[in-house]
């Protein structure tokens, strides 16, 4: 059995892969450029690991590494070779960065706190923690009421490792939305970080009275328990606490089949714990949702700058990524507004056709006519742009 | 060229008025690109501008779908009810300028 101190919840949560990873990796090539933004110079890398036969981007922020992530090659560049497909992830990443970068200027004059909210979440997903926090910090000025970003800005914090702030504000952002459960499991895991077990075990407990179906908080409550059976062995409640909220999560989880063999060792228990943890951490949507986000400010205050190959090349990253076992609510919401926005290309083409060539006799009555009907519903589109809700 | 493209055009519109289920997207887009090979004339440019404005009719209803795929996994998603009563809302609206359309 593992004693307290290798069991530290920091193994366990240990799922995220970090770029010092592909250091030591094959890499069989790769492609980077260097881009100045403000104080900073940024060097965007994208490699070829042959080993794992993967394509990352890698963000270095004045030769330091903050982040890197595993690229998705869509279907329709599958067929080319890989110094192409390097070539095009680049230019890809670079124009996702510096619209990310000119965007904070604008947001920071008029965007909503749910903007800012959104650019906050590209910036954290992309290693960047000081630009994340001054838009999540925006947002809650806003907005203190957007729970989500209580959420957000508390991981950032826990990235610079300064818990204690990620604990005050969950607290405050808990007061402030008791109801809402996933704020609740978050303090509860912060509470488990800082060694607050009582706490940590009331906010499961209560994230649990308000989402009865709440996996993450299953497996959060397996944890505490096999921690608590790891200091006290004397108490063998706490290892049947364990396999009843694992069996819960089991339960939750499709993919899983719950062993058909009694399960009653800790070894076993927290070995079925890990997987499922890590099975959590491989679902997470984070990634593309930060990169909708994006895309969808960059509609409302970036739109010159999009190519409609940009958007072709989004849409399609995404509805693959549905079709890849993510096939989320929210995804898929996600993907009706993409193919909205995605229109306004085509109507801007239209439109633009129709004002600006010159028509024979024959056409032109009837060129009159449709940029007529062209305007009228570009006025009604645009009325009904601020209300998609994503 | 020309004359093939007026079909296409036909057919799209055609479509978007009919109460189809399903998108045939490989059809639609071949016609679309067909349509932007036309020669640059300004029949061709017609043409083009005309498809350019139809496709929107296909983006928006697989915008629909998709809110509607999202509700079938979560009926309780707001967000994704709100977004398909907007569209559903002015899906009359659409319709009707696509009508409108002439060539």
């Amino acid at each position: 059995m593992f004693n307290q101190e290798e069991m530290s919840s920091f193994d366990f949560w240990d799922s995220v892969q970090t770029g010092e990873e592909h250091y030591s990796s094959t890499v069989e090539a790769k492609v980077k450029e260097q881009i100045k933004l403000g104080e900073n110079t940024y060097e965007v890398e994208v490699v070829y690991d042959s080993a794992e036969k993967q394509i990352y981007s890698l963000l270095y922020r004045n030769n330091h590494l903050v982040s890197s992530q595993y690229v998705h090659i869509v279907s329709s560049e599958k067929d080319f070779g890989l110094n192409y497909q390097l070539q095009q992830i680049l230019k890809r990443e670079k124009e996702n960065l510096t619209a990310s970068w000119n965007l904070i200027g604008v947001i920071n004059q008029k965007g909503s706190a749910s903007e800012h909210n959104s650019l906050g979440l590209f910036f954290l997903d992309k290693g960047l923690d000081n630009e994340a926090a001054e838009q999540f910090e925006n947002a809650l000025k806003k907005s203190p009421l957007l729970s989500d970003t209580y959420k957000s800005l508390s991981s950032v914090y826990l990235r610079k490792g300064v818990p204690h702030k990620a604990l005050e504000l969950l607290e405050a952002g808990v007061k402030l939305n008791p109801t809402f459960a996933d704020l609740r499991n978050a303090l509860g895991w912060v509470y488990l970080e800082c060694q607050k077990r009582k706490e940590a075990l009331e906010q499961f407990t209560m994230a649990l009275e308000l989402n009865k179906n709440y996996a993450e908080v299953f497996l959060n409550l397996t944890l505490w328990y096999l921690q608590e059976s790891a200091n006290h062995p004397e108490n063998s409640q706490a290892l049947t606490q364990a396999i009843k909220y694992l069996k819960k999560a089991l339960s939750l989880n499709p993919e899983f089949s719950l062993p058909q063999e009694k399960i009653n060792e800790w070894e076993e228990i927290s070995k079925l714990y890990l997987i499922l943890k890590n099975r959590v951490a491989q679902k997470d949507t984070s990634h593309i949702k930060s990169v909708c986000e994006l895309f969808f400010l960059r509609f409302s205050y970036d739109q010159g700058n999009i190519s409609q190959a940009s958007w072709q090349y989004f849409l399609m990253g995404l509805n693959e990524k549905i079709g890849s076992g993510f096939d989320f609510p929210d995804l898929r919401n996600y993907l009706g507004i993409g193919y909205w926005y995605y229109s306004f290309f085509f109507l801007e083409k239209s439109h633009a056709i129709l004002r600006s060539v010159k028509f024979g006799k024959k056409l032109k009555n009837l060129a009159t006519l449709n940029l007529e009907v062209v305007d009228t519903l570009n006025k009604q589109l645009e009325k009904l742009q601020p209300r998609w809700e994503r | 060229m020309i004359g093939r493209n007026w079909e296409i055009l036909e057919n799209l519109k055609r479509d978007l008025n009919s109460n189809k289920l399903s998108i045939n997207w490989d059809y639609i887009l071949e016609g679309l690109e067909e349509l932007e090979k036309s020669e640059d004339t300004p029949e061709g440019e017609f043409q083009k501008a005309c498809g350019y404005f139809l496709i929107c009719g296909y983006y928006w209803q697989e915008a629909e779908r998709q809110f509607q795929k999202a509700l079938k996994k979560n009926p309780q998603l707001r967000k994704a009810q709100n977004n398909l009563k907007n569209i559903q809302e002015h899906k009359s609206a659409f319709k009707h300028s696509f009508q409108q359309i002439e060539f």
